[in-house]
């Protein structure tokens, strides 16, 4: 049952992650579409943005364990490891699914581009940005506990 | 049950609980009359009743209309309501975390910031208890008193 709940937890969280990714896709193809002249996007689409969010978000929780302290070093050698299995696995995925054809040669750079910075988006919100705010709720719990 | 009050010159009042056994409406009644003590009563089976100090409890979980009050290694069943743990012992740390839980704030070893606003908090027992994103700005605010 133990290990029930642990998978329960574990799929809850890679759902929220997928969620995020999913939807920064979509969005950003549909804005791609747009440019393009298209009003609409192919539900076919969709399920494959989904299939890319999912991917993303396995990946996340592959090399950025949620219960795992991390040493400087280790984290190093993980983004580096994290940022080449997405690119690895994400653009192939995208070109095969055909998710931003029909665009102008100038489009794959400025696509790889949003991209990575997607992935460094992601990477400060994990590591910098919730990092410092476990830091501020530290302290304030300590603060409360010693009042 | 019946409910008879009495006049008397004394000058402390008294209550006495006059049961054929004690079932869960007798623990529920002792359970609110120890609330003014501040203890609170729990039980593992309904004949051996304790009385646990605010202060021992990490947290309390509400499972299929049961409360459960968890110790560093030891839970017990009460009568208490999490509504009312929640405020009765605020000023002692009690806070609720999610729907079925009030976490004594006292017992979290440490918090962790997650995605969606949530917070993970680790029992002194090593427990991990998520705090929802509703509750996670009360939390926050009152943290900072």
């Amino acid at each position: 049952m133990e290990k029930f709940w642990k998978l329960y937890a574990w799929a809850m969280d890679i759902k929220l992650d997928m969620a995020l990714y999913s939807l920064g896709i979509l969005i950003f193809k549909g804005f791609y579409d747009f440019i393009l002249g298209k009003t609409s996007v192919d539900m076919l689409h969709i399920v494959e943005i989904v299939l890319l969010g999912f991917i993303l978000s396995l990946l996340q929780h592959g090399f950025f364990p949620k219960n795992k302290e991390l040493s400087s070093k280790d984290l190093s050698v993980r983004t580096v490891w994290w940022v080449i299995a997405a690119n690895a696995i994400v653009m192939p995925l995208a070109i095969m699914f055909k998710l931003f054809s029909g665009g102008e040669l100038w489009t794959v750079p400025v696509l790889i581009c949003v991209f990575e910075l997607v992935l460094a988006a992601m990477w400060f919100g994990i590591h910098v940005a919730l990092k410092y705010d476990t830091h501020c709720l530290n302290n304030n719990l300590k603060a409360f506990q010693n009042k | 049950m019946k409910i008879t009050v009495e006049h008397s010159e004394e000058k402390e009042s008294e209550i006495i609980l006059r049961c054929n056994k004690l079932d869960e409406e007798c623990m529920q009644i002792l359970s609110m009359l120890n609330l003014r003590k501040k203890k609170i009563v729990a039980w593992k089976n309904v004949d051996e009743q304790v009385f646990i100090q605010p202060e021992d409890v990490l947290y309390c979980e509400s499972v299929d209309n049961k409360t459960f009050v968890y110790l560093e290694n030891d839970v017990f069943e009460s009568g208490v309501t999490l509504a009312l743990l929640d405020t009765k012992y605020e000023d002692m740390g009690f806070a609720r975390i999610s729907k079925s839980t009030v976490v004594n704030l006292h017992g979290v070893k440490s918090l962790k910031s997650l995605m969606g606003s949530r917070i993970e908090a680790t029992m002194k027992n090593d427990e991990r208890l998520i705090i929802s994103r509703r509750y996670g700005q009360i939390i926050r605010e009152k943290l900072i008193g």
